[in-house]
């Protein structure tokens, strides 16, 4: 993968992160059981030392679940959330729970996501259970990206701004690929736009 | 007046007294700091994994070649690197009940034993660690002294090495 996206690769990636983020709105408000709203998704191509830089301040506490991509494709999805508005979020759930309601919804999300790229790429993507943990953003982080930069330095980054409920609290989530992913993921999408154009 | 240097993710810095070095968010990654008692000189590296492959583009991120850019910049100023001691700080497992992908063990893991290795091999001693664990820390590498205070999210107090 080069080091930059041209304007075509962009405009694709961007499209393919569009159709994700339109099944995951359906499957969090469908979970949730509140109005959900997403922002346009953007495209961040950065080494792996600064990808956390793009989410937050370091210090920033945050509570994270991470589900990984395995398979022919290594990625990961991320939902970032303040801790305190994950319990506005979750307010009608046991305390104790809302971890695993969290979770569970980013299981969803997921697959919801991965779904629809596998579908429209036609690359398998297979995911792990999801884990959590609250601390440090750039602390938990990084470990999520050293997993896919051990063997790429360049991390493909998609976000999408989700917000939740009547109180739009902000749970962003981030699609993150190695460039090996990265280059199968703009390979296909430029199969699909000469079959859909040609 | 003391100035705070802050040193990012991949990256690696040098102060000497009464200045400090700052790091923010070590997880799994490695903070290492090395330190001239005689010159009150330091370095804090945060690097990211264990070691460097073929192509690299920032030798920081990686234990071993940091430690190496490191050391020469020490050399180049007059300081011979026996004269050092080290701290280790980080090399936590954010998520512990995930299995790693190659099962070598987790990438906190790998660069602790990265580290405590390259260091016994150019014979500086470790003089103290804040090691493994499942939190985040920050800490400030005072050049006055060579201490190094932590702090943690879930820790009501700092914890000075």
């Amino acid at each position: 993968m080069n080091d930059t996206l041209d304007p075509f690769e962009r405009d694709m990636l961007l499209e393919t992160a569009s159709i994700a983020a339109g099944k995951t709105i359906k499957a969090v408000a469908n979970i949730i059981g509140q109005p959900a709203i997403i922002t346009p998704p953007q495209l961040i191509l950065a080494s792996m030392e600064h990808i956390a830089d793009h989410m937050g301040k370091p210090d920033d506490i945050r509570t994270i679940v991470v589900v990984r991509i395995t398979g022919q494709a290594k990625g990961a999805i991320v939902l970032l959330v303040n801790p305190r508005e994950m319990e506005q979020l979750l307010a009608n759930v046991d305390g104790k729970l809302r971890i695993s309601a969290l979770e569970e919804m980013t299981n969803v999300i997921a697959g919801a996501a991965l779904g629809s790229l596998s579908t429209l790429l036609g690359i398998p993507f297979l995911q792990s259970v999801p884990a959590s943990t609250t601390d440090m953003l750039r602390a938990i982080m990084n470990e999520v990206i050293v997993e896919l930069g051990s063997t790429s330095a360049e991390i493909l980054c998609m976000v999408t701004g989700v917000q939740i409920g009547v109180k739009h609290i902000p749970v962003p989530m981030y699609l993150l690929f190695d460039s090996e992913t990265t280059a199968a993921i703009i390979a296909a999408g430029k199969q699909v736009a000469e079959r859909q154009h040609g | 007046m003391a100035n705070r240097i802050e040193v990012p993710t991949g990256g690696y810095s040098f102060a000497q007294a009464p200045d400090r070095l700052v790091t923010i968010g070590v997880g799994s990654c490695l903070a290492i700091c090395l330190y001239s008692p005689e010159r009150k000189v330091g370095a804090l590296i945060h690097s990211m994994l264990p070691r460097a492959g073929q192509h690299v583009t920032n030798p920081s991120l990686y234990v071993d070649t940091a430690l190496n850019v490191v050391l020469e910049k020490f050399a180049h100023a007059g300081i011979d690197h026996r004269h050092l001691f080290a701290k280790l700080v980080g090399g936590a497992e954010m998520f512990p009940g995930i299995q790693q992908i190659d099962n070598a063990g987790g990438i906190g893991q790998r660069n602790v034993e990265e580290a405590s290795r390259l260091l016994k091999i150019l014979g500086i001693p470790v003089a103290s660690t804040s090691l493994g664990g499942n939190r985040g820390r920050s800490l400030s590498f005072d050049m006055e002294n060579g201490v190094v205070s932590i702090a943690a999210v879930s820790a009501t107090d700092i914890l000075k090495i």
